[in-house]
């Protein structure tokens, strides 16, 4: 039996909960959970509500973008760009960006090889400098083919990797994130850190398609 | 092959669909849930990626979110945190209030 003490709603008897059985509209049901969740957590002291906000507002301000600098300015600036590859959490450390818990492994596009990543497993993702990964990154058919067929899921994206360049995916994990450094853009060699950071796009971070001025 | 369901490298698949489908503020509010226990240490990424990887196949199976909520529920029941029926009676309680 439970051990709801509330008192508002009297557990000490079987009876069925109408409406928190699957069968309502499902959202709606999942919904009703994490709301229940978050209420009773914040009841008991294991987090306040404060908290979850913090964490929200910091999910909601979490973008592409940062992303976008990070590769800019490695692509501006040789020497961080070293630093980035050798060290990648406290390359981005330098920018105020934070890894969280994870370490970051920042992987280079060359002439002769493309990078993708992938979590395998679940769902890793740089999020800190990425926002929450899009539906098709937690996906099965992205998951499963990524690490045994790479140039058929490119070629879902429109990206055509010639047959004499190694692709070389990169399985995630909860400790270890990857981030694509893709290769600047033809023509771009000029321009700003500010403007290359515009055309690098979330997907080409994680290596699905490439960069384009 | 012994190869459990979250292991996914490998299984037969769809091609991807590459949708710009936005997380919806309860999928959001239950990650920053998470993200909070984390800061306490009071729920690890890991312990929540066993529990998801221990989901019945049909519940592991649906919308990346509602596995994230069930596994939740499984793992902070574990850790004596709160209990499966008083996530459900609360949620009788929320719904009532909103007269749905």
């Amino acid at each position: 039996m439970s051990t709801d003490d509330r008192g508002t709603h009297d557990h000490d008897h079987d009876h069925e909960h109408p409406g928190t059985t699957p069968d309502v509209n499902e959202t709606g049901y999942y919904e009703l959970m994490a709301e229940a969740m978050k209420e009773l957590l914040i009841e008991k002291g294991v987090v306040s509500a404060d908290d979850v906000r913090r964490n929200l507002e910091f999910l909601d301000s979490r973008d592409p973008v940062d992303g976008g600098r990070v590769i800019a300015k490695a692509w501006t600036d040789p020497d961080f760009k070293k630093r980035l590859l050798e060290d990648g959490t406290a390359a981005v450390g330098e920018m105020g960006l934070t890894m969280g818990d994870a370490e970051l492994v920042v992987v280079e596009n060359t002439d002769d090889v493309h990078n993708m990543i992938v979590c395998t497993l679940c769902s890793c993702y740089p999020r800190t400098l990425l926002g929450l990964p899009p539906d098709w990154y937690k996906s099965k058919s992205y998951r499963s083919r990524a690490v045994v067929e790479p140039r058929a899921v490119l070629r879902e994206f429109g990206t055509e990797v010639p047959d004499d360049m190694t692709v070389r995916v990169h399985d995630s994990n909860a400790d270890m994130r990857y981030l694509v450094l893709p290769k600047q853009p033809e023509g771009t060699e000029d321009w700003p850190a500010e403007k290359l950071a515009e055309i690098v796009s979330r997907d080409a971070m994680v290596g699905v398609v490439l960069p384009e001025a | 092959m012994n190869q459990r369901q979250h292991d996914m490298g490998g299984m037969d698949a769809s091609p991807v669909e590459a949708s710009a489908h936005e997380a919806e503020p309860w999928a959001k509010m239950i990650t920053s849930l998470a993200a909070a226990m984390r800061e306490y240490d009071v729920m690890r990424i890991d312990e929540l990626r066993r529990a998801l990887e221990d989901l019945p196949p049909e519940i592991y199976e649906q919308d990346y979110f509602e596995r994230w909520s069930e596994a939740m529920v499984n793992l902070l029941e574990e850790k004596g945190l709160l209990t499966r029926d008083e996530v459900m009676s609360r949620m009788d309680a929320i719904k009532a209030k909103l007269g749905s």
